[in-house]
């Protein structure tokens, strides 16, 4: 983890922190920049240990900082290192006088935290009351591996002053990869050991200038030589990794072999995307995936010029293999194209691309909400449906009721409209599960032969129609029961379109008498806000009618839940960031659909109207 | 190239604040580990991660 000295601890140190614990990776704390002249050896180091704790062990400190910053005393060498040049040419030198006391101060807190990971070394610890340097090796060792504690650094990576003494602790004591079971999606593990079978774990795709598509894996087991064959555990498609690179930026170096904890890049394997598992042997093993945050921002896409529509798609399910936190969805409901990504400022990157890279001009817009519309109360309709100019004509007249469908209460027969009793035969009954969510029931309740039975399907149909494009804004309709009861035939003239049209607008009347409602889609919003930003973040939230549901505070962040309308959520995360510098995070998962309230949907409805009559 | 054992590999990652130095001290580290000759600067853009970032960033 780097530190600007400069700054001290920042947002993104906190953000990329709680990641580095929620995955159990051991951190060391590279303070850089001590050369620079606003740097800040104290005020960095204590905002280090207030934010990290007792975890933190200093093993460097400087002996002056800003432009004069040329050396540090190491306290686990207990030597101080002076560099003459900006090369990284260095000297060890006994530490000065003046600071032998805080040296020595530090030295034995780092024996101490080094001695508590061990129980043979807390027994010598105490015995002696000091630790060789390879044994306070050993303990922080321990320590790292198990995240106990963070050792502290002296940098400065533009003068490569502290560079290479970094590098060594990381060799010497940073935990080796075999240290690590490596996690199956079956929940067994993996040693990460050379002597198992050769297993790759796809982490990155990429396609390169002049190269085309690179692989870049990870040698989770065994050893992979040129020319393996390896099976894709997800496809079961056969690969041969033909030539095996050692990346170093554009730089590729040619290997012939490469050995378990190693990471290498392999390029025109047949078909290999990020998280897939290639074995070399008859064990099927898949490696857990990499988890790829949650999507913050939602935008419609579409480009300008009609006919650069398929380009734009296959240019964007490239984009996500690349990056897989870009991600492309067609909306059959909403009839848009919905990309999301980590930010506005993400969309835009890519956007830039688009237009730069690609040539092609394209059009961002806030996506459709996907509302669902459905009754409140019982209502009927009647429907005559004839047509009688020239030809065969059409007749057909339905007499329906609906009723919403609630949850645990059964179809009854009896109802009361406008206050006289009306008692159904309930014959037949359908009940359809809608693909956007909820019911239709369908009950057949026709007494004396009023309709055939073999218009009831064209009856449906039509009733299916209109759920399919509500009577209110042309949104999925759901949970109602539709009952018809009575109708006319005409001998000569009814027929199925008929039917299917007098119901269709049958129910669409009823609906509109039904007590209509437009339902919107509700989101569990979860804030994580510092808290001197809260409330600013409340009082926005608030704005867009969020149902607070629940605070709670954790090491300076409160942590908000809430119910949001989608509607509401368009570019939150722009706006949380500038409320609070970045500072905030949240995430959003779908609850469910809630009416909305009456002035938004009037608006709604004027809305709709207007548009109808536009088309 | 060398192959290296795998108690030799330390799987690294460098994480920071933006602007902390990430990129600046990838390339000395790669100087210093004398995988190149001659350290890049993040502001003539000729670093080593820099020269990747058309690929890192999509597309
Ligand atoms: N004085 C001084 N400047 C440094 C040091 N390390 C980096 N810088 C400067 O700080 C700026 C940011 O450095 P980068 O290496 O690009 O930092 P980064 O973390 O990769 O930045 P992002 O990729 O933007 O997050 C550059 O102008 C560097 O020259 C240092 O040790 N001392």
């Amino acid at each position: 983890m780097i530190i600007n000295a400069q700054q001290g601890v920042e947002v993104g140190t906190e953000i990329l922190s709680r990641y580095a614990e929620k995955h159990s990776k051991p951190l060391i704390i590279a303070v850089n920049q001590l050369d620079h002249e606003k740097a800040n050896w104290e005020s960095t180091l204590e905002s280090v240990k207030q934010t990290f704790g007792k975890k933190v062990v200093v093993i460097q400190f400087p002996v002056e900082v800003g432009p004069a910053f040329n050396s540090f005393i190491d306290v686990l060498k207990m030597k101080m290192y002076l560099f003459k040049d900006e090369n990284g040419t260095r000297e060890e030198h006994d530490i000065p006088a003046n600071l032998k006391d805080q040296a020595d101060e530090y030295h034995q807190i780092l024996a101490e935290l080094a001695a508590e990971n061990d129980e043979a070394l807390m027994e010598t610890f105490f015995d002696k009351g000091v630790l060789t340097e390879e044994e306070i090796r050993k303990g922080l060792s321990i320590g790292l591996a198990q995240c106990e504690i963070m050792p502290l650094f002296c940098l400065s990576a533009k003068k490569d002053i502290g560079v290479k003494r970094l590098m060594e602790f990381i060799i010497n004591v940073g935990p080796n990869p075999d240290k690590y079971e490596q996690k199956l999606k079956n929940g067994e593990s993996v040693p990460c050991s050379v002597n198992g079978q050769t297993s790759l774990f796809i982490y990155k795709t990429a396609i390169e200038p002049h190269i085309g598509e690179v692989s870049y894996f990870r040698v989770m087991s065994g050893k992979l030589t040129e020319a393996m064959d390896v099976v894709n555990h997800e496809t079961g498609t056969k690969e041969r990794i033909s030539t095996i690179f050692a990346v170093a930026g554009k730089k590729k170096e040619k290997l012939t072999e490469i050995v378990a904890g190693d990471i290498g890049c392999s390029v025109k394997l047949k078909s290999v995307k990020t998280n897939q598992t290639l074995n070399a042997g008859p064990k099927e093993w898949a490696f857990e995936s990499i988890v790829f945050p949650p999507s913050k921002f939602r935008t419609a896409i579409k480009a300008k010029v009609e006919k650069d529509e398929e380009k734009l798609g296959e240019l964007l399910n490239k984009a996500h293999s690349e990056d897989p936190t870009i991600r492309v969805e067609y909306s059959k409901e909403l009839k848009q194209t919905i990309l999301s990504g980590q930010g506005e400022h993400h969309i835009n990157i890519l956007k830039w691309h688009l237009n730069n890279t690609h040539k092609i001009e394209i059009e961002l817009f806030s996506p459709k909400i996907p509302y669902r519309e459905t009754i409140t109360k019982v209502a009927t309709a009647d429907y005559r449906h004839r047509k009688q100019s020239g030809g065969a004509g059409q007749f057909g007249e339905v007499h329906l009721l609906i009723e919403p469908v609630l949850e645990g209460v059964p179809a009854g027969n009896r109802f009361k409209i406008d206050g006289k009793e009306l008692v159904l035969n309930l014959k037949g009954k359908e009940e359809f599960t809608m693909d956007w969510g909820g019911k239709l029931e369908y009950y057949n309740c026709i007494v004396g032969g009023a309709i055939d039975a073999r218009f009831m399907p064209a009856i449906l149909k039509g009733v299916m129609e209109k759920m399919e494009e509500g009577p209110l804004t042309g949104s999925y309709a759901r949970d109602i029961r539709v009952f018809v009861y009575d109708g006319k035939m005409h001998p000569v003239d009814s027929n199925e379109i008929s039917f299917k049209l007098a119901g269709r607008n049958a129910f669409k009347e009823a609906f509109k008498k039904a007590g209509p409602k437009i339902m919107e889609p509700i989101y569990n919003v979860e804030v994580l806000v510092p808290s001197d930003c809260m409330g600013d973040v409340m009082s926005d939230l608030q704005n867009r009618r969020a149902m607070i549901e629940g605070m709670s505070s954790d090491k300076g962040f409160e942590i908000i839940k809430a119910r949001v309308p989608l509607a509401e959520m368009h570019k939150y995360s722009t706006t949380l960031s500038s409320l609070t510098s970045g500072r905030a995070t949240f995430t959003m998962t779908y609850a469910d659909y809630q009416q909305v309230p009456a002035d938004v949907q009037d608006k709604l409805l004027k809305e709709y109207e207007a548009n109808e009559k536009d088309e | 190239m060398k192959v290296y054992p795998t108690q030799n590999i330390r799987n690294v990652v460098l994480i920071g604040n933006t602007k902390s130095g990430k990129t600046t001290l990838a390339e000395t580290m790669l100087f210093e580990g004398k995988v190149i000759d001659r350290r890049g600067s993040v502001e003539a853009k000729t670093t080593v991660s820099e020269s990747i970032l058309p690929a890192r960033m999509i597309l």
